[in-house]
């Protein structure tokens, strides 16, 4: 179990996060949602020992892991899948997820390679391609694609569906619910909140850095506030009014 | 016995603590945003949300009280629109507060009287006969829900008649009988002399809640029904009969903790006793969206005990709830608690549960006024009763508390009607040293 208790943290002197407490049971898929500046990748960011919590404690199995350098924290099994895919865009499919295989022996990276082109069949049909010629979709499963070749027991997802089409969307979130299937537990931050509700069985709802709703996935779309801010234009009862022309 | 929600109820202890920590700061920063209220109690504390870093530092939130909430109603602390309230309800008492649910609350509110009727060990094969009213006993929906969630069948009260409901009970062969003590006792006293016997019937289990139970009175029903009682705690049916259930080791009861945090303070000082001392209860909601109450103060006083149960729940345990701490009574050197009248009334013939205590000071000494709603029955003989009933009364009272009460007959209905409650004790003694903490509920401003 991944668990965070009152993480404070921020770059550039500026606090993003305001005393975070979450958990993430094994084999689950929790998303946290929010809007643009709340605190998300931050979170991230700090699981994935890119920043350093300024307090509190983040644990895997009851083991302290906010004071390890990522590499370590790669190597325990927690991997990112950073917002905006950042892949290695002049290099093939094949040396993008070879890189994503670094912590692991070099015996078992064929094998890696293999699982994630079961689990994405686009990404073998290309994998001589340049990574910066996929679509915005097969771009996505290829930065999911390398974090899965260092066979991590958690994933850190940031937006996964940023800038794509709803059918490969759904495509990519398809294939989360398999790996969850398969024992990966998923930490999930998107903005596409309806979405993510549908995947996960538990969220978190973050704003200005502080978590303010907790709950399952259920209870969540059941919320009025986390419709409000969160499920957008549509999301209301059947016998509301519809919003004013051009208001939002 | 079976537990309705065991991934819950038989949570292992971290874990159950991450979860409320997670909770508990995400409901203060809601309220913090939310209702104004709140947000004055924590900044004039000099408390902010961020402030809570674990469970250990819950002593250092504002509590809150009835006074409180009164001060802002009808809405002052409701923590989303009114638009997205499904049900209102009204506590009773003179200044009635009104209480919101959304649909995610409710829906809570239901599976928690699933989870207490489960642990009382209602199974789907029960038929269930909730005498309870409905207009004053706010739990009464949700344990209808709860029982019909389970699957078992439910009888609700139909009439307010105790030998009908008995009939009813006797004719459906209901199983489990969930009622308030001082209803049972009433039903009790009706039968007398008839040809109908509770412990004869086919009841199963006696589920007992909405009101303190001294312990005295208790043994007495167990002893009567040849049953012993589970006891559900739901704080006056603010929160729903779901708080807390005793389970089959009758050894406390067991505080739903994912949803409601507990805490035991001293009625006077407000600060936290040490572990298992008894002291006033203090209720944080986790999950509630309408009506979140933060350290709200109860009244009832109990302790907490966290030692494992062998029935396999790792909640804590609350003892039994016997008194109240605001409506402890001082008179004379004497001291006693409303439930003490209710217990001597229950034996007297002709009177009801109900009835009103004024304290007044006189030149020499305090003066303690009785006033006991009369059945109707009690208007079929002749007037001469009246005059033995009250002396009846008189020293039965006197009996009991060490003080002769002075005794007013008041006719039926008077504080059993529908439209709220009049104050228990009316204490019109000019407000000195007493060693108690606030006791909105004593005192009479008027």
């Amino acid at each position: 179990m991944l668990t965070l208790r009152n993480v404070f943290a921020g770059r550039g002197g500026l606090r993003a996060l305001h005393g975070v407490s979450l958990h993430v049971r094994d084999g689950t898929i929790v998303t946290l949602i929010g809007s643009n500046g709340a605190g998300k990748t931050t979170l991230l960011e700090t699981i994935a020992g890119l920043l350093r919590p300024e307090d509190g404690w983040i644990r895997l199995d009851g083991t302290d892991i906010h004071g390890d350098e990522p590499e370590a924290i790669v190597r325990r099994g927690i991997a990112l899948v950073p917002e905006g895919r950042q892949l290695f865009t002049p290099l093939s499919v094949r040396d993008n997820l070879l890189l994503g295989a670094y912590p692991r022996p070099r015996r078992e990276v064929a094998g890696a390679m293999d699982e994630v082109f079961r689990l994405f069949p686009a990404l073998a049909e290309r994998k001589e391609q340049l990574a910066g010629t996929l679509s915005g979709g097969e771009q996505q499963m290829l930065a999911i694609g390398r974090a899965l070749m260092a066979r991590p027991r958690i994933l850190l997802l940031d937006e996964p569906s940023m800038g794509l089409a709803p059918r490969l969307t759904a495509e990519i979130f398809h294939s989360l619910r398999a790996l969850a299937g398969r024992g990966v537990t998923i930490l999930l931050v998107e903005q596409n909140a309806r979405l993510a509700l549908e995947v996960a069985e538990r969220g978190y709802v973050l704003e200005t850095g502080r978590i303010v709703v907790e709950g399952t996935s259920e209870e969540l779309l059941r919320d009025h506030g986390v419709k409000r801010a969160y499920l957008g234009r549509g999301a209301g009862e059947p016998w509301d009014a519809p919003p004013p022309e051009g208001g939002g | 016995m079976a537990l309705y929600r065991p991934e819950w109820e038989a949570m292992a202890p971290e874990e159950r603590e991450q979860i409320a920590v997670e909770r508990v700061q995400a409901i203060l920063h809601r309220v913090y945003r939310e209702v104004p209220a709140y947000r004055e109690r924590f900044d004039a504390a000099r408390f902010a949300p961020e402030d809570l870093k674990g469970l250990e530092d819950l002593p250092r939130v504002p509590m809150t009280d009835r006074a409180a909430l009164v001060e802002k109603r009808p809405y002052g602390f409701f923590t989303v629109p009114l638009r997205e309230v499904v049900r209102l309800r009204a506590a009773p008492g003179e200044e009635a507060l009104v209480f919101g649910f959304t649909r995610n609350d409710l829906e809570r509110v239901r599976d928690l009287s699933a989870r207490v009727l489960v642990a009382a060990g209602v199974t789907a094969d029960d038929v269930v006969h909730i005498d309870l009213d409905y207009g004053l006993v706010n739990g009464a929906f949700a344990l209808q829900d709860g029982a019909e969630r389970i699957g078992a069948a439910v009888i609700p009260r139909s009439t307010f008649d105790p030998m009908l409901e008995c009939r009813v009970m006797e004719a459906y062969r209901a199983t489990v009988l969930l009622t308030t003590p001082s209803r049972l006792l009433h039903i009790l006293n009706a039968l007398r002399g008839s040809a109908i016997d509770l412990k004869d019937l086919t009841l199963r289990r006696l589920i007992l809640g909405a009101e303190p139970c001294p312990e005295g009175l208790r043994r007495e029903i167990a002893d009567r029904l040849h049953l012993e009682p589970f006891e559900v705690y739901g704080l006056g049916g603010i929160l729903g009969p779901g708080v807390a259930v005793e389970c089959a080791e009758h050894a406390g009861l067991h505080v739903n903790e994912d949803h409601f945090l507990v805490e035991v303070v001293d009625p006077a000082s407000g600060a936290p006793v040490l572990a298992g001392v008894e002291g006033e209860l203090v209720v944080t909601t986790l999950t509630r969206e309408a009506f979140p109450l933060i350290r709200y103060r109860t009244g009832d006083i109990t302790r907490i005990d966290r030692t494992p149960c062998p029935c396999g729940r790792t909640s804590a345990r609350i003892a039994r709830v016997a008194r109240r701490a605001d409506d402890q009574i001082i008179i004379e050197g004497f001291s006693f608690f409303p439930a003490e009248i209710r217990e001597v009334l229950a034996r007297v013939e002709c009177t009801t549960p109900h009835f009103q205590l004024i304290v007044r000071r006189r030149a020499l000494h305090d003066e303690l006024e009785l006033r006991v709603e009369v059945t109707e029955d009690l208007f079929r003989d002749e007037v001469r009763r009246l005059e033995d009933l009250r002396r009846a009364i008189e020293d039965a009272v006197a009996r009991r508390i060490g003080v002769s009460p002075v005794v007013r007959l008041v006719e039926p209905k008077r504080f059993s009607g529908i439209a709220g409650r009049p104050p228990l004790v009316v204490d019109l003694r000019a407000r000195g040293p007493a060693a108690r903490g606030s006791a909105p509920r004593s005192d009479n401003s008027t």
